[in-house]
């Protein structure tokens, strides 16, 4: 069966970013955990993982985790809108009407795009062991090499705030995410093309022998001009950077 | 720091919500059917269902945080005027307030999905969710509620709405078997919403519709901040309060949880306010902090011509008089006593700015009352800050200026700093001549858990997370103590401050509980703190 919808999927592919794993709709986060490999000290686990319900390589049903940097995440045409709000002119670096790619904040808007669905998530660590962790913006590198990327959201009363902002770096305070919880923001991208996204995660355990954590990755996103259905990377020896979680 | 041991069973409470992220989460089972109403995660998966922790909605008193309030534009008007207060616990995560998803945990292929107006039998089914009533003192006194989704760029999708009337576009519908969203809850007057949903799907193959109704419970605080007294004696079944009718916001207020703001008198050497008593009870829509039972039983009722009030106590800079009814000037003693055979109607004046307690004690025949209080805040609001504190009580016990000042300091070396003091004003902390009764423990009558209840002003600690607040903390063994404040909410079923408080609304001055289970040696000890 998953054979099958892979080989129907084949049909109509389109060029891909040159990293292998296509992650094209539903939910997934980048994430944080605190855990050990064998023979190695707990540390920060700095991840992406995907729902079942996420299409990863055109198949969905799985629930898994990636390393950093092995996973594109695709930002597909229909996210694409009109930026004419002022108020998020110097924050997305975008304005006048100008194009930019949003991955929504929203589930409905995503499924309705057929978009992923990403959040920031600290659901590996237990809130009571953990106070707040921090997303910070660390670097950006734009297909173009002054594009912005950016990720925001709105209070009850329709105030835009920028958590992260490569064209703002006053308002740049960076994404606090309870641990155990996990958050959602609009991410935007100012042009057509492959990302790299350096993000730092942080933050202190109430534990004194673990203290201060940290951990800097780069995450791939990729802006494309094709609905995301219609993209599929290759299969590899993938299984050894794929995680099922357990 | 405050520190209580456990001492004695209370009657439990119904769950209250104050911040943190929460669902509203609609199930439904082939075997067990359907149901409806908050919920939370305990860690790690979210997609792990043994992971989640179900909430009775009847049961689960959402409360807005103080951080939710503030002021509509033009971009909300489908939930009232600009300018007009709200109340909105938002879809984006804010530590300070609530984030309240709603999420769907349904197996895939047992509903028929929706598509437009047809239900087919394929893809993995949706249900619908629908807005069938709100009711409560907020609707009562025209407030609205919406529910809504704010997109990428700002704009806002409107899924329920009362200001335009219920019916059938208040429809969430075609929510997929496995989802989660969040939204904007919004609401525009103090007080409690009934937020009536119905959860809907058609099964497969027959297409037979199922449904349940279910009522979400939503307070938003009154703000516990009147200009004038109007106090009324209340009595039942032996218990006496004195309650504090704001007539024009249709709210009692108990012992505690309202603070009168004085303001300056005409000539300005002074300060004063309209004030009333009486023994006839109260019957106003809101109750926070005592019984509506108690408070709309007057005193009279039980002691008819036989009621009366005695002032005990001033604490405060300068005096205060009430006409011939009470004076501090010449002392207090035995006739500063007043009956209220009838109400006693005139002005309650005071020398100097500050902060002022007012301790009384009521009799009737041959019973009399516990101490109850009246605070007023003369020249100062309700959110007066530390400064004002330190100022108000330096100059009310006729010590040097600064000697309260610094937040760390304990002037009384009572193991509480001013800090900690000031968060717990309201609740009767004295930086001078210490506090009694400021917190107790107690043992739920299951035997399971423990809780220390305290009073809790959250125009002094807003929630924000930020040094410094009020946190609450508890231990096995007086060594090892976990606190739970915005940033580690703790779990409502697990170790969580809740509330703890009578009536059917709430003040921002409100009775919480921070409740745990008992360890197995079934020892256990709270404190509060300031950090």
């Amino acid at each position: 069966m998953k054979l099958s919808l892979i080989m129907t999927l084949l049909v109509g592919a389109v060029a891909s970013p040159a990293s292998a794993v296509l992650y094209t709709a539903g939910h997934g986060d980048i994430g944080i955990a605190y855990e050990e490999e064998p023979g190695e000290p707990p540390e920060f686990f700095f991840h992406n993982h995907v729902s079942p319900n996420a299409v990863v390589d055109g198949v969905s049903g799985n629930d898994e985790e990636f390393e950093a940097g092995v996973l594109t995440i695709v930002v597909p045409a229909s996210t694409m809108l009109s930026q004419t709000d002022s108020d998020l002119d110097t924050g997305t670096g975008v304005s006048g009407g100008a194009p930019i790619w949003v991955l929504p904040q929203s589930q409905s808007v995503a499924q309705t795009q057929g978009a992923p669905y990403l959040g920031f998530a600290t659901e590996e660590l237990v809130s009571t062991e953990w106070g707040m962790i921090t997303f910070e913006l660390i670097s950006v590198t734009s297909p173009s090499g002054s594009g912005t990327f950016s990720a925001w959201d709105f209070d009850g009363f329709g105030n835009p705030s920028f958590h992260l902002s490569s064209n703002s770096v006053g308002d740049n305070s960076g994404i606090t995410v309870p641990a155990g919880g996990e958050a959602h923001f609009n991410l935007g991208f100012s042009e057509l093309g492959d990302w790299g996204i350096e993000l730092r995660v942080s933050g202190t355990s109430t534990d004194p022998s673990i203290g201060f954590q940290e951990s800097t990755e780069t995450f791939n996103f990729s802006v494309v001009p094709e609905p995301s259905s219609a993209l599929l990377a290759l299969l590899g020896s993938l299984a050894l950077i794929r995680r099922r979680r357990s | 720091m405050a520190l209580a041991a456990v001492l004695a069973p209370l009657q439990a409470v119904e769950l209250d919500l104050l911040y943190g992220h929460y669902e509203i989460q609609t199930d439904y089972d082939p075997e067990a059917g359907w149901t409806l109403g908050p919920s939370y995660n305990l860690n790690d998966d979210f997609n792990d269902r043994t992971q989640i922790r179900r909430l009775r909605a009847s049961e689960t008193r959402i409360i807005a945080p103080p951080r939710s309030q503030g002021t509509l534009n033009d971009s909300l008007s489908f939930l009232g005027p600009a300018g007009q207060t709200a109340w909105i616990l938002p879809q984006s995560f804010r530590r300070d307030n609530h984030f309240l998803g709603m999420r769907v945990v349904i197996d895939p292929l047992i509903f028929q999905t929706r598509v437009g107006d047809n239900h087919l039998n394929n893809g993995l089914g949706t249900i619908g969710l629908k807005m069938v009533d709100v009711s409560g003192s907020g609707p009562d006194r025209e407030g609205e509620f919406a529910l809504w989704e704010t997109g990428s760029l700002g704009e806002s999708i409107v899924f329920f709405n009362t200001q335009d009337g219920i019916d059938e576009s208040d429809d969430l519908s075609a929510l997929p078997a496995a989802t989660h969203s969040h939204f904007n809850w919004g609401f525009t007057q103090p007080g409690s919403y009934h937020v009536k949903l119905e959860a809907s799907g058609r099964l497969r193959p027959s297409g037979e519709e199922t449904s349940i109704e279910e009522t979400l419970q939503f307070l938003i605080p009154h703000s516990g901040a009147i200009n004038e007294v109007h106090g009324t004696l209340c009595h039942e079944e032996g218990r006496w309060a004195l309650g504090l009718c704001d007539i024009e916001n249709g709210v009692i207020y108990g012992d505690r949880r309202a603070l009168i703001e004085v303001q300056a008198n005409a000539t300005g050497d002074g300060f004063e306010c309209p004030c009333s008593f009486d023994a006839a009870g109260c019957s106003l829509p809101d109750s926070a902090g005592l019984p509506e039972s108690l408070a709309q039983r007057g005193a009279a009722t039980d002691f008819p011509g036989r009621v009366t009030l005695q002032l005990l106590e001033h604490i405060g800079p300068g005096e205060v008089s009430f006409g011939s009814q009470f004076q501090t000037a010449d002392g207090i003693d035995s006739s500063d006593s007043f009956p209220l055979d009838q109400e006693v109607a005139g002005t309650l004046s005071f020398t100097s700015a500050g902060i002022h307690t007012l301790t009384f004690r009521a009799s009737g025949a041959d019973s009399s009352s516990e101490i109850m209080t009246i605070r007023c805040a003369a020249g100062l609001l309700i959110d007066y800050d530390f400064a004002a504190w330190a100022d108000s009580y330096e100059r009310a016990y006729g010590l040097a200026a600064g000697s309260l000042a610094d937040p760390e300091g304990d002037f009384n070396n009572d193991g509480m700093n001013h800090q900690l003091e000031y968060f717990l004003d309201a609740g009767g902390a004295d930086p001078v001549r210490g506090s009694k009764a400021l917190v107790r423990s107690e043992i739920e009558p299951e035997g399971t858990h423990a809780r220390m209840i305290f009073l809790r002003d959250l125009h002094k600690d807003t929630l924000t997370g930020n040094s410094p607040e009020l946190v609450s903390g508890a231990s096995e063994d007086l060594i090892n103590w976990t606190y739970l404040n915005p940033s580690r909410p703790g779990f409502p079923l697990e170790f969580f401050e809740t509330g703890a408080e009578e009536g059917n609304a709430v003040s921002l001055i409100m009775r919480r509980a921070l409740r745990r289970e008992l360890s197995p040696e079934g020892r256990g000890f709270f404190r509060l703190l300031s950090r």
